[in-house]
């Protein structure tokens, strides 16, 4: 067991999580403002990916920035998500809210893979992009995932930026805290929702782009992975924006470490660590 | 004299009567029951396969229909298909709709051995043949069950041949092998990993993951470092795109790639790197076999490609099967039709199929390599139309 | 008597000779219907009336299943591993009530969606024990009638149980509990006991149902009895119908059932699609479910099935 397989092997976990990271923060983003557990946002993943897809196979440009055409338009797919489905919950209480915020992500969910596979086919989709690695010594560094963590890196930085000096950061960050001050300070609460969920949205898409270079896609993987990257923020701590990106971290250095020493249990182990933490700390590490 | 003239035409009126009763019997159609899984899990392998069987149902009819010697006709066939949404509750609730309501002659099987156990106890209790498709789990033939049959021959074997030719070469010492967690790609690797040891390879790797991994870097990372001659994969492409793809951008570079159930779509997701990854398959462009070009025009009219769908093969040969027993048997009565399925021997698109005793088939797949984006048999040598290249020149 | 117990018992007698006067396919159809009933109205005690919205009550299904296919195959016997796969599933609605009921809403709810996949993985890694991927199979029978009946008597017992249940002290607790936890907290209600004691009784029945699916369809693997079809049935299901009222879920299992078999044959694409608009559509418009729209409201009220 050298160092080098170990720090070999704390890259890929790191890289895996950064990818993890991506998808976890547009849906904390999400759940701060609105408070609601999305269970589509795997399909906007699984749709970021499938365009990309069909964009790459007719066009062959570099995924990466043909994605970056793709931004726009999930933005708005978000935006109309939530205005349309999501805001006319939003009067209700507790209970209520909670069935019915269930309800319409999950039967949205099976609408778009269904319609998603009648279009373009439920087989096996995956672009035959790659960049050369880097070589270090007998470590490989995965050139396309360093990408997705700088890319999230970057975001986060951005992010914080965005909600500490902007106006509408700091309005996002008034909703996220308490509804009813905000809305009390002129705050359009609902205008809030509307474009977290835009913003979300563009970074499940973005994470769908990784998701369709590096490994492959079917319209079925959508509400899969709605649960794995809702119990991901879930164990971060709903409502902190970095406790996604701990839960990612972890989530991916536990898949490395197995995925190494007992290939089996991989993905056993990484749920027992997300049920684990969260009856530890019901509130998620840093909720 | 004139008695013996009544005689004889009296004779001969009730033969004609008795004639236009038996053939007045002879049922309109063949009616073929079966499900499918349009919809659910399988529909990725099999979804457009309802079409299928309704293109081929065109094609007998279009040449007549099946000859059936106890009516002296060629009757038409009709397929009653439902979706059993790839749940074994409902597959086995359709199989009992198709034999008691609609009155089914005979039924085809749905996709695969997981939905074959419960949908073969219907055509037991119901003593009724079934036809199975694509079910391989060795399983299946050990309930000593007398009314299905399968072309195929257990599942363990699919690798065997592969392994034969590369035992046949002589140049492979290592292989690192794994598998997805699935019913039929574990029972494939257990009896994979014991032929290998049996053909003298070292094994240094025998693992199996979890169906849905997608990140196989650390695993990656353990192969290099056992320095494998061959990585055999064996598992459906939404498994071994992800891992050949990361393989090859962490720089595994063994002297050849093995993926169990290679489709186009794993071709298209590799583009060019797909290059000389071997792998088995039913049927390939190469054979020689009769059917071929009826099997072409049924996959184009149904809307998919043979590369696109592995198992339309499978389905197909079963089809065939089907109608070489009716007219073997010549009739449509269950036990007849259920004993010369049982020992029927003919030639399919895939090569030749007989029965074992207990039910099961004789069809293994065979060897086959992408070579520069088309799938290309490479063994054995009298089937082979193209040439195994080894090991694979990296770049 | 009243209508409405006369209306019941002509209908127990009706699904009691079904199988003898109807085609075997219709039986099967129907045996699908009860199992999706007593699954349904199972989770409703958590769901509903407890108002624990309880995504994982498929754990305790093929939890049931798993256990009842593990000892019959040890020779056990059809009663004993009944008895023991209810147990099984109890024991374990028990162990997890500690930690799961600290979390509240849409934590509890996603924390126990997670438990299926746990239990899912579990199955697959344990492989002396469960088999596996390779899945189990137990001795292959034809068995159509008899779980017929076995389902038929577990359906009438479970909504004749909680009918009784929901009338009880516990069912008022539930409801307290339901409506303001806090609240019912503070007048000196024990509200962890009660939240145990509902999952433990709606284990027991998802439980016993897992064991006669499994001797019914002879074969199970994780993907069947954990999968997320089987998960997301008692969930549409209870919330279609009208969750927190007897009648709601059993409504629910009928309309999706019957929609499932009779519309959808006829219409080749898009079966997903439509279930998941209705879906979204109640979510939208009747999160109180078909039982409590306006149109079914009154008449359902004067049978004497829906109160208030």
């Amino acid at each position: 067991m050298s160092a080098s397989i170990v720090v070999q092997l704390l890259i890929i976990g790191t890289l895996q999580g950064g990818i993890y990271a991506l998808a976890a923060f547009g849906l904390s983003l999400i759940f701060g403002v609105s408070n609601v557990l999305n269970l589509a946002h795997g399909q906007f993943l699984m749709l970021g990916g499938l365009f990309s897809y069909i964009l790459f196979m007719a066009t062959k440009w570099n995924p990466l920035l043909l994605s970056l055409i793709l931004f726009p338009l999930f933005f708005g797919f978000g935006f109309l998500f939530e205005r349309g489905l999501i805001r006319p919950l939003l009067e209700r209480k507790g209970h209520e809210l909670v069935i019915a915020s269930i309800l319409v992500t999950l039967g949205a969910s099976l609408a778009i893979e269904d319609i998603a596979s009648f279009f373009w086919g439920p087989e096996e989709k995956g672009i035959s992009y790659m960049m050369p690695s880097i070589q270090m010594g007998s470590m490989v560094i995965s050139s396309i995932r360093l990408l997705g963590l700088l890319f999230i890196v970057l975001l986060t930085v951005a992010v914080h930026l965005f909600l500490k000096k902007t106006y509408t950061g700091r309005a996002l960050r008034a909703t996220t805290q308490n509804r009813q001050g905000a809305m009390l300070m002129g705050v359009n609460t609902f205008r809030i929702g509307s474009i977290t969920f835009g913003i979300g949205t563009i970074l499940a898409s973005a994470a769908g782009v990784f998701y369709v270079i590096l490994f492959s896609i079917t319209p079925f993987i959508g509400i899969p992975l709605s649960i794995k990257y809702l119990c991901i923020i879930v164990m971060g701590g709903l409502g902190s924006l970095y406790g996604s990106l701990l839960g990612g971290l972890i989530l991916g250095l536990t898949e490395a470490f197995t995925g190494f020493f007992a290939p089996h249990w991989s993905e056993t182990a990484a749920f027992f660590i997300l049920v684990t933490i969260l009856l530890i700390r019901p509130k998620g590490l840093l909720g | 004299m004139k008695r013996k003239f009544f005689i004889s035409l009296l004779s001969l009126v009730l033969l004609l009567l008795a004639t236009t009763l038996v053939c007045a019997q002879a049922p309109k159609e063949i009616l073929i029951g079966g499900t499918i899984s349009v919809t659910g899990r399988f529909s990725t392998i099999v979804g457009p396969f309802k079409k299928l069987a309704e293109t081929w149902e065109k094609q007998v009819n279009d040449r007549g229909g099946i000859f059936v010697k106890e009516y002296n006709k060629k009757l038409p066939i009709r397929f009653i298909i439902e979706d059993d949404k790839s749940d074994q509750a409902t597959s086995q609730k359709y199989y009992e709709k198709l034999v008691t309501s609609d009155k089914v002659h005979i039924l085809i099987g749905p996709f695969g051995s997981f939905l074959s156990f419960a949908a073969s106890t219907v055509a037991e209790k119901e003593k009724i043949p079934m036809v199975m498709v694509c079910a391989s789990d060795k399983r299946l033939f050990e309930r000593g069950y007398k009314y299905s049959v399968s072309q195929l021959d257990y599942a363990d074997y699919e690798g065997y041949l592969y392994l034969e030719m590369l035992k046949k070469e002589g140049k492979v010492k290592k292989i690192a092998m794994f598998s997805e967690d699935t019913l039929h790609s574990t029972g494939h690797l257990k009896a994979a990993v014991a032929k290998a040891k049996e053909y003298g390879f070292d094994v240094v790797l025998n693992e199996t993951l979890p169906p849905d991994i997608k990140d196989f870097s650390a695993l990656i990372t353990k192969i290099k470092g056992l320095g494998p001659d061959v990585v055999y994969c064996e598992g459906f492409p939404s498994f071994e795109i992800p891992f050949l793809k990361q393989a090859l951008e962490l720089g595994l570079r063994p002297k050849e790639f093995y993926a169990g159930h290679l489709t186009k779509p794993v071709i298209d997701a590799l583009g060019a790197m797909s290059n000389h990854i071997a792998g088995v398959a039913y049927w390939v462009p190469g054979f020689k076999f009769p059917g071929k070009e009826d099997y072409l025009s049924a996959v184009k009219t149904t809307g998919i490609t043979w590369d696109g769908y592995m198992e339309s093969a499978i389905r197909y040969f079963s089809y065939q099967a089907l109608e070489n027993a009716i007219e073997t048997a010549g009739s449509l009565d269950r036990e007849k039709l259920m004993d010369v399925l049982r020992k029927q021997k003919f030639t399919s698109i895939s090569g030749p199929i007989s029965h074992k005793a207990d039910g099961s088939g004789t069809i293994i797949p065979l060897p086959i390599q992408i070579q520069d984006g088309k799938f290309v048999s490479v063994y054995p040598a009298d089937v082979a139309d193209g040439k195994h290249i080894f090991p694979t020149p990296w770049k | 008597m009243k209508k409405i117990h006369i209306g019941i018992l002509i209908g127990l007698a009706v699904l009691i000779l079904f199988p003898h006067f109807t085609p075997r396919y219709m039986t099967a159809f129907l045996l699908l219907l009860l199992m999706h009933i007593v699954i349904a109205e199972s989770y409703d005690i958590v769901g509903g009336h407890l108002g624990y919205i309880n995504m994982g009550h498929s754990a305790f299904f093929g939890l049931g299943a798993y256990t009842f296919a593990i000892l019959l195959n040890a020779k056990l016997g059809f009663f004993v591993s009944s008895v023991l796969a209810i147990l099984a599933g109890v024991l374990f609605a028990a162990l997890i009530s500690f930690p799961f009921f600290r979390l509240r809403g849409a934590y509890f709810s996603l924390a126990t969606f997670g438990l299926i996949r746990l239990l899912e993985l579990l199955a697959f890694n344990l492989r002396s024990i469960t088999g596996g991927s390779s899945g189990i199979m137990i001795k292959a029978e034809y068995r159509l009638t008899l779980a017929y009946y076995f389902t038929l008597g577990l359906c009438v017992v479970t909504v004749g149980l909680i009918f009784l249940l929901t009338r009880s002290r516990l069912g008022l607790a539930w409801t307290a509990i339901r409506e303001d936890e806090e609240v019912a907290q503070t007048f000196g209600i024990n509200t962890f006991k009660h939240k145990c004691v509902a999952l433990m009784i709606s284990a027991s029945f998802a439980s016993l149902m897992g064991a006669f699916y499994t001797w019914y369809i002879i074969f199970i693997n994780p993907k069947v009895v954990f999968g997320l079809e089987i998960a997301l049935v008692p969930i549409s299901m209870a919330m279609l119908g009208g969750s927190g009222v007897i009648i709601g879920p059993i409504v629910g299992a009928f309309f999706i059932t019957l929609v499932e078999e009779f519309l959808w044959t006829k219409v080749p694409y898009f079966h997903l699609a439509a279930y998941g608009i209705a879906i979204v559509l109640v979510g939208l418009f009747m999160p109180g479910g078909i039982v409590r729209l306006k149109w079914f409201r009154k008449p359902l009220m004067r049978l004497g099935l829906l109160e208030d």
